[in-house]
């Protein structure tokens, strides 16, 4: 029925709505740089109508706000999820892969090839004076150069190693913390929504967290119907609605395994994320670290074998060992299988008798034989080594390369890992700013539309606030100018 | 599609990362003016420069070892020339001195001079490079030869003290007496003259003469013993000796020097080639590690400026869009 205030109810509803949208610019301005905040649009829409109470049939009730909207893409969200995981992927392999060039310095004319290139050279230097004592503390110092290198090395490498191990368990401590805060949230929002609310902010919080997991790695987001999210790792719910379930690391032997804490069951864990980048660099077989670490190993242990080979002889005076672990029983038998980086080193007999460092085939002074004879190991790859035809090579060595062919592999491959993981970086980065803006172009907050939103609601609302004014007047003059005929 | 101002934000950044990342590498070129600093940078050419530059220090020690060799040999070299020199004076004293009519004082004469040529021969047999004895094989610090002199004082022999090796086999398999350079990958000169090869004849069975329990040994038919017979036999005044026997002896001695220094020779020229060999090589060498590793400088410094232009503009155009805001213009 048209009463007679009708339209001040339709003004009031008015100024009421666009005072809403109002409220939402303000919001939206305020978050302009909230992080994961996604643009929210006050949905106006008519009160509906009522029929046939004057001339005109339907008439208009005013204007209400139906809904919050959020301004979301799913798809986009997912697709940023997947990139954001890619190149937190490359990201991680590209910092361990410049630490590790940071580690080997080629070729700077530091690393390791500088080191062996002055020993082949002390051995020559030996070769042709081999009276001289002072040549015998040359190659010592230039062994222990060598041997020094080696060990910096490695030392470095295990450092990294633990290091990296260390990330690796603070990641795994942070999927803890994001699992049970999205389950939280999961719980909160189906609460709110239950009471028929909206849970915008609640849900841009939980798209934060979710993406702050697909850093960590490629996370599976599942809906449900009551709006809560199901987070899968690995064929395994790590959150279902309220539940989460705990990861731990199991402190393996010599290698890291990430494990669901309910069953100790292994974590099948996805190709990219930053956790899978540091799981695999820490694998113990697979692993970039582990395998160089054993390549070296390999290369001193054939190295050692080899110049200890061409040491020995039938001298009863002089150890038949050079290079090695400590030697500290007389019988000179070394396990090679059983050498280790840390405790490598030169014979201590030899270094504190330079003499017994053996040149030549006889005891002659001018015998440089035999120095001449280790010196050309230089270029003799390993299936040539006389003394370990009966024994298998270390693993990751090809039979028909030499001590430098393995370095040079070494740094090749790092060279070619560390070069793509740099491209991948780029590339994922430009990947994810592209999906970005996407995003930023559904999600974002404009400030200049939001200004613009602002006068229109502003205008609205003055509007209606002259309308009120105009419904007054009428009331006005019905009230006070009506009925007054004849006084 | 809409364009917030946090988008244009963002991609500005990441457009001036991008250009940083390039600027640091082109000035880490510059600087070091090399064009590969880790291996990340081409891997296939960090291979080959660990290879060339691993080569170059191998080069540079053939080269010293060829000049060593070089040395080592010009002064064995020379010794052998005075030798040679020694043994035309023997001759010419052992023709004049095969004179039936030469008096007391003429042969004492002849015998004296000899004496002090054999003390000659026994100082070039004692040759030495910086304290080392080049024809005493692997004794390198004792002098090889030395004269043993009788009860009275006339020489009776030379003793050798030098390594003996077996001369005939070259190379020798594993234990052996000579003295070996690397000149080349692989490539083994042998610089040393053994004491019994040039001051012997031929080969030898160094325990003939008495010394059979090993060195000191004299010399079987060698040069100190033939110079020793001729002069006995000038002292002995057995003229036909000289020119039936002792003279068809010197001469052979003669020959063997001769030969010797025939290899000698030839050893000088592989020193000599294997230097200019490793001198091509060093040259080769290094100018493919600066092809490989060296920063084109006029390159470097192009892209270093288009690099910066791009830069300059990335932020003079950043600075222009990210200002105005529709803020400015409402009242």
């Amino acid at each position: 029925m048209g009463g007679s205030f009708f339209g001040i109810e339709i003004a009031r509803s008015a100024l009421w709505a666009q005072q809403r949208a109002l409220d939402m610019t303000g919001q939206n301005v305020a978050n302009a740089n909230t992080p994961g905040y996604s643009r929210q649009v006050a949905r106006l829409q008519t009160t509906g109508g009522k029929v046939g109470a004057s001339a005109g049939g339907y008439v208009g009730t005013g204007v209400q706000v139906v809904e919050i909207n959020r301004m979301r893409s799913s798809f986009l969200e997912r697709q940023s999820r997947n990139v954001t995981s890619d190149l937190r992927y490359w990201e991680q392999q590209e910092q361990v892969m410049k630490e590790l060039e940071a580690i080997f310095l080629e070729p700077g004319g530091e690393g390791l090839q500088t080191a062996f290139d002055l020993w082949w050279d002390g051995l020559l230097q030996l070769a042709n004076n081999p009276e001289s004592q002072g040549m015998r503390q040359m190659v010592l110092q230039r062994g222990f150069g060598l041997i020094e290198t080696f060990k910096g090395i490695d030392r470095n490498l295990t450092s990294l190693q633990h290091s990296l191990e260390a990330a690796l368990k603070d990641a795994i401590d942070q999927v803890n913390v994001l699992a049970e805060q999205v389950a939280r949230l999961n719980a909160d929002i189906v609460k709110l929504e239950a009471r028929g609310q909206q849970a915008n902010d609640l849900l841009d919080r939980r798209d934060l967290l979710l993406t702050e997991l697909a850093e960590l790695f490629s996370v599976n987001v599942a809906a449900t119907d009551t709006n809560s999210v199901q987070v899968w790792l690995g064929g395994r719910l790590l959150v279902s609605g309220s539940e989460f379930n705990r990861l731990s690391v199991a402190d393996g032997e010599d290698s890291f395994e990430v494990t669901w804490s309910r069953d100790d069951a292994m974590v099948a864990l996805p190709d990219t994320g930053r956790i899978a980048s540091l799981s695999r660099t820490l694998d113990a077989k697979a692993g970039v670290i582990a395998k160089y670490r054993e390549q070296l190993l390999g290369m001193a242990t054939m190295f050692s074998n080899e110049i200890n080979a061409v040491h020995a002889g039938v001298d009863e005076d002089v150890p038949d060992i050079f290079i090695g672990l400590p030697v500290d029983n007389e019988d000179d038998d070394i396990d090679y299988s059983a050498l280790v980086l840390v405790n490598w080193d030169l014979n201590p007999l030899v270094v504190d008798d330079p003499g017994l460092l053996r040149a030549g085939d006889s005891p002659a002074p001018g015998d440089g034989s035999r120095a001449l004879a280790m010196a050309s190991l230089r270029h003799l790859p390993f299936s040539e080594y006389g003394y370990f035809q009966d024994v298998p090579l270390p693993l990751g060595l090809p039979a028909d390369s030499t001590l430098a062919d393995v370095y040079a592999g070494i740094i090749g491959d790092l060279g070619i890992r560390a070069q793509e993981a740099e491209r991948q970086t780029i590339n994922s980065q430009a990947l994810l700013i592209q999906v970005k803006s996407q995003q930023d172009s559904v999600s974002g907050v404009s400030l200049d539309e939001e200004m613009t939103n602002m006068l229109r609601f502003e205008h609205a609302y003055a509007a209606a606030a002259r309308m009120l004014t105009t419904m007054d007047t009428l009331l006005d003059t019905l009230i006070n100018r009506t009925g007054l005929v004849g006084r | 599609m809409r364009v917030t101002h946090n988008l244009i934000a963002d991609r500005l950044l990441t457009n001036l990362w991008r250009t940083e990342r390039q600027i640091n590498k082109l000035h880490d070129q510059g600087a070091s003016a090399k064009r590969v600093n880790a291996p990340s940078d081409d891997p296939v050419a960090t291979k080959i420069i660990l290879r060339y530059r691993s080569g170059l220090a191998e080069l540079s020690r053939y080269e010293s070892n060829a000049n060593d060799a070089g040395e080592w040999l010009a002064v064995t070299d020379q010794s052998i020339m005075s030798l040679y020199d020694a043994l035309h004076r023997i001759e010419e004293l052992a023709v004049q001195g095969a004179n039936s009519s030469l008096s007391e004082g003429d042969r004492y004469s002849y015998v004296t001079e000899l004496d002090e040529i054999i003390d000659h021969m026994v100082v070039l047999g004692n040759t030495a490079i910086s304290g080392r004895y080049v024809f005493g094989g692997h004794e390198t610090l004792a002098p090889p030869f030395s004269i043993v002199r009788d009860d009275d004082g006339t020489i009776s022999t030379v003793a050798y003290r030098g390594s003996v090796g077996d001369i005939d086999e070259d190379p020798a398999p594993v234990v052996d007496e000579w003295i070996r350079r690397e000149i080349g990958q692989g490539s083994y000169l042998t610089i040393n003259v053994l004491g019994n090869e040039l001051f012997g004849y031929g080969k030898i069975d160094p325990r003939e003469e008495g010394a059979s329990d090993g060195p000191p040994n004299s010399m079987g038919q060698g040069v100190f013993r033939v110079a020793l017979q001729i002069r006995q036999a000038i002292a002995d005044g057995q003229v036909d000796e000289i020119s039936e026997r002792l003279l068809a002896k010197l001469n052979d001695v003669h020959e063997q020097v001769a030969s010797v220094q025939v290899k000698v020779s030839a050893t000088i020229n592989r020193a000599e080639q294997g230097k200019g060999l490793t001198r091509g090589l060093m040259a080769t060498t290094q100018t493919l590690l600066s092809v490989a590793e060296g920063a084109d400088m006029a390159e470097v410094i192009m892209r270093l400026n288009s690099a910066e232009a791009s830069y300059r503009y990335a932020l003079a155009v950043g600075a222009r869009i990210i200002q105005p805001t529709l803020v400015d213009y409402l009242r």
